[in-house]
Parts: C-alpha cells; sequence; structure tokens
C-alpha cells in the first residue's frame, strides 16, 4: 500500500515554524541589500521563489541519477540556469527594475536558501515534494523580506509601492521646521539588520509564548 | 543485475557533459529568444535618462519642469502639476522625438541634420555606440527645442568614459550657453553597486547643475579657445579642494571608496567636451552677437 503523502504542509510549515530567514537565518544578505523599497523586495522575492521552485523541482527529478561527486555543481549548473533565466527576463520587461537591482539577481546563485533547499530537501524527496518546499521557502523569505521593505519605505521615504503615504504637508519645511522628517538611516543597510534582529526576536517571543500556551 | 556504478568516472564524466550541454542550449534559446526585447528595452531607458539629464524626467519616472517642480504630460507638452505624474512609455517617446532633435557637428562647430549627411539615426546609434559619438568624424549632438519648437533651450552631449571595470555611457545636458548644465545621467555603467555605481543615483547626479564646464575665471574668446573642458570630480569635498577658487563652479564632490571610478568620470568629460569645443565657440560668438543688439 502506498501512503500518499500531503503536499500541503511541506509549504506551510516554510512560511512560519520553518522560515527560512527567521529561523534558520539563511538569505539574509539579500534580505538587507534589496529591502530598500518594497516594489524591489517583492521583485526579488519572487525571483527566488521561481528560481528555488524550479532547482528543487529538477535536482529532485535528476537525485538518482546524479552522481555524489558532483552533485554539487549539478545543483549549482541548474540554479545557474534559472536565476539567468530570471535575469534576463527581468531585463528584457522590467529594465528601469533589473537596473535598480544591478549584481543582485545574478547574486541569487549564492542565495544559501536556495543550495541550502536542494542540498538539503530536493535531493531527498520526490519532484512533487521538493517544488512544494521550495515554494514555501521562496514565499517564506518573500513575506519577510517584503516586510522589511514595506518598513523600511515607509519610515524611509514615507512611501508605499512608490506613492507617497505620509502627507507631503506632516514634513517639516522652512516655516515649521519641528515637523516630521524621514529617517533617512532607514534607507541605508544597517537599518535592515536592526529591523531583522528585532523581527527575530518578536517571531521567538511569539512562538515561545505558543509553546507555553500549548504546554498548558 | 545491478545497473551501472553512479560513480564510475566515465558516467560521471558523460552526465556533467549532458548536463552542461542541456543548460547551455537551454540559456542560448533564451538569449536570443529575448535578445530584440532587450535591445528595445534598452534603448528606451536610454532615452529616459536623456530627459533625466535634462531635468525632465525624475529618477523614479514622473515628469518635471526644468525647474525641478511636478509636471504632465497634456496634448504634446508638458504643463506644471501639483502631483508626480508617472510618465507612460509613449509619453516619454513623444517628447523626446519632438523636443530632443539629433544633429552632426562638423569641424567648424556647425550643424547639420542627419538627412543632409544622408546618415541613417538609428545606424548610426548602433554603429559608432562602443567608438564613442565623439570620436566619429561628424559628432553627435542633441538640440533641445522648447515647447514652441522653435527656440533652442539647450543642448545634449552623449558621453562616453572608461571607469573602473568598464566603460561609461552616459549624457550631459547644457544650457544655452554651452557654459552651465543642467544635469548629467549615465545609462550604461558597470560600476561596483553602492561605490563607483553611486554615479547614477540621483542624490550624486544632483551637483552637477549649475556647474560650468568652462574651468575659466573670465569668459572671453581667449578662454573658449584655451581655457580647459569639464567637470572635476573631486577627491573628497570640493569644498575642502577647491575652496571658492573659479575652479569650485566646475568641480563635484567624489564618491567616497571610488576614486578610479571619479577619475574616469572627469577624463570622460574633459576628453568628449574637447570634442565639441568647435561647437561651443560657435555658441559663445552667437551669444556675444544676439548682445551686441539687444
Amino acid at each position: 500500500m502506498i501512503k500518499k503523502t500531503k503536499l500541503f504542509p511541506y509549504l506551510t510549515i516554510q512560511l512560519w515554524n520553518s522560515n527560512q530567514i527567521l529561523v534558520s537565518v539563511l538569505g539574509i544578505c539579500s534580505a538587507l541589500a534589496i529591502t530598500n523599497r518594497l516594489s524591489i523586495a517583492f521583485t526579488m522575492g519572487l525571483s527566488v521563489t521561481f528560481v528555488v521552485c524550479f532547482s528543487s523541482f529538477f535536482v529532485s527529478l535528476l537525485r538518482h541519477k546524479t552522481p555524489d561527486s558532483v552533485r554539487m555543481m549539478v545543483q549549482l549548473a541548474i540554479i545557474s540556469v534559472f536565476v539567468t533565466t530570471i535575469d534576463q527576463f527581468l531585463q528584457a520587461y522590467f529594465y528601469s527594475l533589473s537596473k535598480v537591482m544591478t549584481v543582485f539577481v545574478g547574486l541569487i546563485i549564492t542565495n544559501c536558501i536556495v543550495m541550502g533547499r536542494t542540498e538539503g530537501m530536493a535531493r531527498h524527496v520526490s519532484p512533487s515534494v521538493a517544488f512544494m518546499d521550495g515554494l514555501g521557502a521562496g514565499l517564506g523569505y518573500m513575506l519577510v523580506i517584503c516586510f522589511i521593505g514595506a518598513v523600511r519605505e515607509f519610515l524611509a521615504f514615507g512611501e508605499l509601492g512608490g506613492i507617497t503615504v505620509i502627507p507631503l504637508s506632516w514634513y517639516a519645511s522652512f516655516e515649521h521646521p519641528d515637523r516630521y522628517e524621514n529617517f533617512s538611516i532607514m534607507a541605508s543597510p544597517p537599518a535592515a539588520f536592526f529591523i531583522l534582529g528585532i523581527m527575530v526576536g518578536v517571531f521567538n517571543f511569539i512562538n515561545k509564548k505558543r509553546k507555553t500556551d500549548v504546554a498548558r | 543485475m545491478s545497473s551501472y556504478n553512479k560513480e564510475k568516472t566515465l558516467y560521471v564524466i558523460v552526465f556533467m557533459a549532458i548536463v552542461s550541454a542541456v543548460c547551455g542550449f537551454v540559456l542560448s534559446f533564451l538569449a536570443i529568444a529575448l535578445k530584440d526585447k532587450k535591445e528595445i528595452a534598452k534603448e528606451f531607458d536610454r532615452d529616459k535618462e536623456m530627459l533625466i539629464a535634462a531635468k525632465m524626467l525624475s529618477h523614479q519616472g514622473y515628469f518635471l519642469m526644468r525647474d525641478t517642480s511636478f509636471a504632465e504630460y497634456r496634448e504634446g507638452k508638458l504643463v506644471a502639476s501639483s502631483q508626480k505624474v508617472y510618465a507612460s512609455k509613449e509619453q516619454v517617446l513623444d517628447i523626446v522625438k519632438k523636443r530632443f532633435v539629433p544633429y552632426l557637428m562638423d569641424q567648424e562647430g556647425r550643424l547639420h541634420t542627419f538627412e543632409a549627411e544622408k546618415q541613417d539615426y538609428a545606424e548610426y546609434i548602433k554603429q559608432n555606440k562602443t567608438k564613442g559619438y565623439h570620436k566619429t568624424e561628424k559628432k553627435l549632438l542633441y538640440v533641445i527645442y522648447a515647447q514652441d519648437l522653435q527656440e533652442e533651450e539647450g543642448y545634449v552631449i552623449p558621453v562616453k568614459g572608461f571607469g573602473l571595470w568598464d566603460a561609461l555611457y552616459g549624457f550631459i545636458a547644457l544650457e544655452k550657453d554651452c557654459n552651465t548644465v543642467i544635469g548629467i545621467s549615465w545609462y550604461d555603467q558597470k560600476e561596483t553597486p553602492g561605490l563607483g555605481a553611486d554615479i547614477a543615483e540621483e542624490e550624486w547626479q544632483r551637483q552637477f547643475a549649475k556647474k560650468k564646464i568652462f574651468q575659466t575665471e573670465y569668459r572671453d574668446e581667449k578662454a573658449m579657445q584655451t581655457a580647459p573642458l569639464g567637470i572635476i570630480v573631486v577627491k573628497g569635498r570640493v569644498k575642502d579642494v577647491f575652496n571658492n577658487s573659479y575652479k569650485a563652479e566646475s568641480a563635484v564632490d567624489g564618491v567616497s571608496g571610488a576614486t578610479l571610478t571619479g577619475r574616469g568620470v572627469t577624463s570622460a568629460y574633459q576628453r568628449v567636451l574637447e570634442s565639441y569645443r568647435p561647437f561651443f565657440l560657435s555658441c559663445y560668438k552667437r551669444q556675444q552677437k544676439g548682445n551686441e543688439f539687444s
């Protein structure tokens, strides 16, 4: 009797309990560099999700045929194909966005999440499981960096998705020097570092509380 | 009984060869399929950067009036607006086509249209991009026309140089006096992100407004003919290097950690603008004549 594995939990567990950034602390390099604005963070999240899903899927497809000695090279080759695909796609259809993201799309190849999933999970499980796992990992990553991106864009520019959210009349000007001013430090990477740290702290706090609630 | 040994050398080699071949094939196919789309995207970006240099478009993509207040596109013209209005692709292309007219400058500084010279603009652009438009026999120059399409408002000069890693391609927009800078932009650069690549950032480019390309204290004919041309990117701050001397009017602060890129930019402006000196001279002469009768 073949037991049918439920696929959906593989996705959902990656969104919170095993979130790649908040729990495994992987892929934070791009979380710091590319979360200046929400649109960029969102595009990056989608790109990474695309790469992780399909890389995991194909690595899993080849898992019985791949020699152990070259498995990482094969994973890298497959990952590179998908990263280059998304890079070319962005250059062709979203050129201004690709100009802002410059090298960071190419650097998805080095993103620990992608290799982590292919090496840690994809080569041991069936393709559909690998795909769901990759999808979950990517979406979990995307949720975290979109949140950071939203916070940074809101505080550093007073905008969300390029649309001004904080009314211009609230800002300090020559006549009212004591009014609101943007937190320009939020536009630089160290700010993302702090936000990330706070997020991990809050995440652990919530989880701890959950565990004690369940224990009771 | 048991299948082939995965770890046998021959198998490994063949396997890797097949994987590499498949990956290569997929990527080549993709490159060919997307080639035209990428070209179009790059060309459109170049047009946008030209508008950005002329301070008619912001880096975020909304129209501006030259005094940096917001503008919107209405019936082919730019009118002042109280809020940001993002530009559509057609609007940008229309403005560029109508108001930024390409000409070829000869050795005496006279301008000729592409039709008069029997050259195709698109061909010229493609052929001479890597060479540099200032190195061709007749050099490319854009005239910015005012809304009425009759009066000349300024000029855009395509700039080519070499940064730290690779070539730099950009624009410098000048006022009618051929001396004051309206703005600059870079449409192709491969400098280090966060360091040299800051030259493409709005904040750094903002310094160029109102700078003078002629490094001279007095503006007379002799200066026009011999004074050094270009904008100097200093190492550090202009006010520390040049204090209040006239050179400060032709210099901008460098990017910290990107000295070599800055040097590339300086030499790019110096070399390119030198090629256009005959035009600046004729510009100056026209201005003087105009002043005589006013």
